[in-house]
């Protein structure tokens, strides 16, 4: 089992933002985590990466705990992060950004090179600051820093947002062949046709609760639109 | 006419000693964005461990500074480790105020060890060594070694800053320490190297100072406001600013001596003050600050 969350909680200060989440990803798997606005879904990533302190509960990650570990302890075991927002160095130019993903120093698959094969427009820009580039770019430059440090999984924090429809159609192409290489994925997502059609399975979060989980093959889009609304169970 | 070209030179390799105070105080701020009010008294610690240690290697002050900067290197990523790192995060002033707490606990301390004297460093025949460039202007070998020291630092920290993977590092947690955290960056560790670099600077400052001046163990708040100064002037987080605001305090120091030598400080001041209010960012800013 790649990774094992049991009664997990978390707050927001005096807000619950987590209340008790149970669920398991096996590797080389994708799971589409959907829900409103406030429903935990970001805390959830940033508890899993170990940016954000939890109240209670285990995770476990290829069996070892997670318990205490800094962010950057969490990076090298191999969970990486592309934030909400992107969250880009804007100081550093775009092969810098990538580099710093790299400075974990995990082997594998990902390097510079097979980055910029991933994504070539980031190798014609990669000498200019972030800043200057596209929002698709800053996402792909935040999908490519992620990678550098060969994540075994690749929490992904709506990587669409405010991306125009036919740019965020081709990073799910790209996400798709993150995949193919053996990278298991976790997806938070607010477009729930784009959640079904990239997952494996999906988990719908209502107020810090599991309210749906099951394969997204077999999850309608009614029961998760109900759900998604707290409509039903 | 000389008379000023003398001032102009004197002032300049003055500023190059202002510099050196100031580089460390730069790089602290720039990464961590705390003002370190004990660099000065640290400055002081560094002449003295440099002349304890030169005396006991022989009376060499090469193998002083170097003691020197090794034991306030240590030093530094010690304290930020174990001290300045509960401070960082809880608003500027809580750093400021334990910095401020440290630089009374140094200055009494080095009082209590090394008595209220004035002391010097010995460093031989090269303290009044010089040669003439015309014109009446002398200039001391020793002073431009200091200037060529302060480009020297100024030059490794711009390299170390943009040219290698720990500079990368260093200017990510700078912007954002959550995120580098998130990419593997260890910002508590960046944090105290950065610490243990500026204070090994501030060493080689104390080293310098020591053989320019006499020095006691109060001198260092004094330091510590040239080097503050030539941070501001400069504009914070440029290195280079650092060096060129040094200068200035420096050039207009030297002016305000030769009008009257009671107003050598005071002109540094008010240098200070003018160029902060005729360019609030410093004569260098930073792209982004700009």
């Amino acid at each position: 089992m790649l990774l094992e969350v049991q009664g997990l909680e978390a707050s927001h200060g005096d807000l619950l933002a987590l209340r008790g989440l149970d669920f398991r990803l096996e590797a080389g798997r994708t799971l589409a985590i959907v829900g409103a606005n406030g429903a935990g879904k970001s805390t959830l990533l940033r508890c899993l990466a170990g940016a954000h302190a939890r109240r209670c509960g285990r995770i476990h990650f290829e069996g070892k705990p997670l318990e205490g570990l800094a962010a950057h302890r969490v990076a090298a075991l191999g969970i990486s992060l592309v934030p909400e927002g992107r969250r880009l160095f804007a100081s550093l130019s775009v092969e810098e950004n990538l580099l710093l993903g790299g400075q974990a120093g995990r082997p594998g698959h990902w390097n510079l090179q097979r980055v910029y094969d991933l994504f070539p427009r980031l190798a014609e820009r990669r000498a200019v600051q972030v800043t200057k580039l596209s929002g698709g770019e800053q996402q792909m430059v935040a999908i490519g820093r992620a990678l550098m440090a060969n994540p075994r999984l690749l929490l992904c924090d709506e990587v669409s947002l405010g991306l125009a429809p036919v740019v965020i159609h081709e990073l799910y192409g790209h996400l798709a062949r993150i995949r193919a290489a053996g990278t298991s994925l976790l997806l938070v997502e607010q477009d729930l046709g784009r959640a079904l059609g990239a997952s494996d399975e999906l988990l719908c979060l209502t107020e810090g609760r599991i309210v749906l989980a099951g394969a997204s093959a077999s999850v309608s889009r009614e029961q998760v639109a109900a759900a998604y609304f707290g409509l039903a169970a | 006419m000389s008379a000023w070209l003398d001032i102009l030179v004197q002032g300049v390799l003055l500023g190059g000693l202002y510099a050196l105070f100031a580089a460390g105080l730069s790089l602290v701020f720039g990464v961590m964005r705390v003002v370190n009010i004990a660099h000065g008294d640290f400055i002081i610690a560094g002449a003295y461990v440099a002349l304890a240690a030169g005396t006991a290697l022989g009376g060499h002050p090469v193998a002083g500074a170097l003691v020197s900067m090794l034991a306030l290197g240590a030093a530094g990523y010690l304290l930020q480790r174990l001290v300045l790192q509960r401070a960082i995060g809880g608003g500027v002033l809580r750093a400021v105020l334990v910095t401020f707490g440290l630089s009374v606990i140094l200055r009494n301390g080095l009082l209590l060890v090394a008595s209220p004297d004035s002391r010097r460093i010995d460093a031989g025949a090269i303290e009044t060594m010089g040669f003439s460039l015309g014109g009446g202007v002398r200039v001391g070998v020793f002073p431009l070694l200091v200037l060529a020291l302060a480009v020297g630092v100024i030059l490794a920290l711009q390299w170390l800053t943009y040219r290698t993977a720990f500079g990368r590092s260093l200017r990510a947690v700078a912007e954002d320490p959550d995120t580098a955290g998130l990419m593997g960056v260890d910002a508590q560790r960046v944090f105290a190297l950065a610490m243990a670099i500026a204070l090994a600077i501030a060493a080689l400052a104390g080293t310098c100072m020591g053989i320019r001046t006499t020095f006691d163990p109060a001198a260092g708040p004094e330091r510590l406001l040239f080097g503050f100064e030539a941070v501001i002037v400069g504009g914070l987080g440029s290195l280079w600013g650092t060096l060129l605001g040094g200068v200035c305090i420096g050039v207009a120091q030297g002016i305000g001596a030769h009008i009257d030598p009671d107003l050598q400080q005071l002109a540094g001041h008010l240098a200070f003050l003018a160029i902060l209010a005729l360019r609030p960012a410093g004569l260098l800013p930073r792209r982004e600050d700009a």
